[in-house]
């Protein structure tokens, strides 16, 4: 065996394998591009069918379903999974919002449930927060130099000093670092901490606000250069 | 009409007239007066006879009237049911009827094919979004990127992030109108308002808004508790929008709940307000919906909506 195809295979047993089961082939496309960005290996499947066959012939760490499939009901897919194995994350992506939808795949096994349309940076952050309870490749920490986020805990330790952080200041920092070297757009940040309940120029102003705080914050212990703002779109955490 | 019931006078005198003139030339004298009052007295019978069997062809055709307007009251153009009228001995309701059922198929043919087009044309458009925020947020990662484009893009991303919410909107209102929520339920206005204010916390304490509440009863409704939440959201999000002091006021007592706001004398008057996209021009970021889903939700659920403005006060109430 060659030593490349032997890199290959150890590749592919660190990497984290998500399978994506979507029929809007545009949507599929932007999703993929997004994930491998991420460095995630992945593989999608467009109908009924072809996603079960992947799911029963394959494991993922995480398999991302919409509900709306040509050929059947994505719920089914997702008992179908759940029933097979317990360890890979589901994230369901689907225009249904009811209630009863919600609970309903909750209640098959579903670790998440997403409305569409739904920004790349949320789902981004809840596929790492699925693949860190999940498997045990993602610490509970959070580290980038001086900085350290313990998830469990919910601290911030910046430069040895604990941060004193209100709870809308840490689920930014949280979000952004589960997004580093991404820019995160004011609306997607918006969204994440409020759902749809904001008016968007009221919680600009309102993220601003916030996001000043949090550097103040980061900057006083020396970790402010990781928290960037891109002037009229949003925030980075650049590592 | 009255003069027309008057004009029956006419031929009944003419009759009696002639019959006088009659009678004179050809009977014997003798006879004379007997013979007039019989034909007198039929006369007379036969003339309230006739106006008494017009008046009741009148009344019958007018209740047959009365239920055609009553079935037309009745009417719900969101209903399949077919509207269907009782069969008249008149042939001119008969034709009047038909002529109703033809208009009222092809006005509910027009109106399912308009409502089909919206709802469909509202779902349609989210995938596309979707896409186009998503290959902005890709675009957004590229490196090497200047402030130009990212400007460029940020306008992108704003007016699509409008479009997203405009036919969210529009998507929650054809929800409504489909009567997609059945789900009825006792709520408890009191309760949802706490859980909502909650939410808007922030927003209150960073606009310096100071909600003062004033609860005399409880007020319970039999609704869907999701659009008991969306009503009550979008009544607290209008007076925080259009508030143009540091506090709301909400008061809701056993059959009401009110939210009032000091604002601009609006330039709309409250009918117009309720309509779909209609606006104030001064507040840019209202997408004129909002309105528009808290009447329709109110309908759905038998609440009656009331706005009123007392000296820049605007008042919104539902009982």
């Amino acid at each position: 065996m060659s030593r490349g195809l032997v890199l290959l295979i150890f590749f592919h047993l660190w990497l984290m394998k998500i399978l994506l089961i979507e029929d809007e082939q545009g949507l599929t496309d932007i999703l993929l591009r997004s994930l491998k960005r991420e460095g995630y290996v992945c593989e999608s499947a467009t109908t009924f069918m072809e996603g079960y066959k992947k799911i029963t012939n394959y494991e993922y760490d995480v398999a991302v379903i919409d509900l709306n499939l040509p050929g059947g009901d994505g719920l089914k897919l997702v008992k179908a999974l759940r029933e097979e194995n317990t360890q890979t994350g589901i994230i369901i992506i689907s225009a249904r919002n009811t209630v009863d939808d919600r609970i309903g795949g909750l209640d098959l096994g579903a670790d998440d449930y997403l409305t569409k349309p739904f920004n790349l940076s949320e789902l981004n952050a809840r596929i790492k927060a699925v693949l860190r309870r999940k498997t045990n490749q993602f610490s509970k920490e959070l580290i980038f130099g001086p900085l350290s986020i313990n998830l469990d805990e919910r601290t911030v330790i910046a430069g040895g000093t604990e941060l004193k952080l209100t709870k809308k200041e840490y689920a930014i920092l949280v979000y952004l670092t589960r997004n580093k070297n991404r820019i995160v757009t004011k609306d997607a940040l918006a969204e994440h901490l409020w759902g749809d309940y904001m008016d968007e120029a009221v919680s600009f102003d309102f993220i601003y606000a916030h996001v000043k705080n949090l550097r103040k914050k980061l900057t006083d212990n020396n970790c402010g250069e990781y928290l960037k703002t891109i002037y009229g779109i949003g925030y980075k955490f650049d590592v | 009409m009255t003069s027309l019931k008057q004009l029956y006078i006419v031929p009944v005198l003419a009759a009696v007239l002639v019959g006088f003139f009659l009678i004179w030339l050809i009977m014997p004298v003798h006879y004379i007066y007997q013979t007039a009052l019989i034909l007198l007295v039929s006369l007379l019978i036969l003339g309230v006879g006739f106006r008494w069997i017009t008046y009741q062809r009148v009344t019958r055709i007018r209740d047959q009237i009365k239920d055609i307007i009553g079935t037309l009251e009745e009417f719900d153009i969101d209903e399949p049911r077919k509207v269907t009228f009782e069969k008249s001995p008149y042939p001119i309701i008969n034709e009047l009827n038909e002529y109703l059922i033809e208009i009222i198929d092809r006005v509910r043919q027009n109106y399912q094919a308009n409502k089909q087009f919206t709802q469909n044309a509202s779902h349609e458009l989210q995938t596309p979004l979707a896409v186009i925020k998503g290959y902005v947020e890709l675009l957004l990662q590229s490196p090497n990127m200047h402030e130009k484009e990212f400007e460029a893009l940020g306008a992108i991303l704003q007016n699509t992030n409008r479009l997203s919410k405009l036919n969210a909107a529009l998507i929650l209102l054809s929800k409504i109108e489909h009567q997609r929520f059945t789900d009825f339920e006792k709520v408890n206005l009191n309760e949802v308002t706490d859980e909502i204010l909650d939410n808007f916390k922030d927003l209150l304490f960073a606009q310096e808004i100071e909600v003062q509440r004033k609860e005399e009863g409880i007020f319970e409704v039999e609704m869907s508790a999701a659009l008991a939440e969306i009503l009550i959201t979008n009544l607290i999000q209008n007076a925080i929008r259009h508030n143009e002091s540091d506090f709301i006021s909400i008061e809701i007592s056993e059959d009401r709940f009110q939210i009032a706001n000091l604002g601009k004398p609006s330039s709309l008057t409250p009918l117009q307000l309720f309509k779909r996209f209609k606006r104030d021009s001064e507040v840019e970021e209202s997408l004129g919906l909002g309105l528009s889903i808290i009447q329709r939700i109110c309908e759905v659920s038998d609440l009656e909506v009331e706005y009123q403005i007392v000296r820049n006060r605007h008042v919104f109430a539902i009982k």
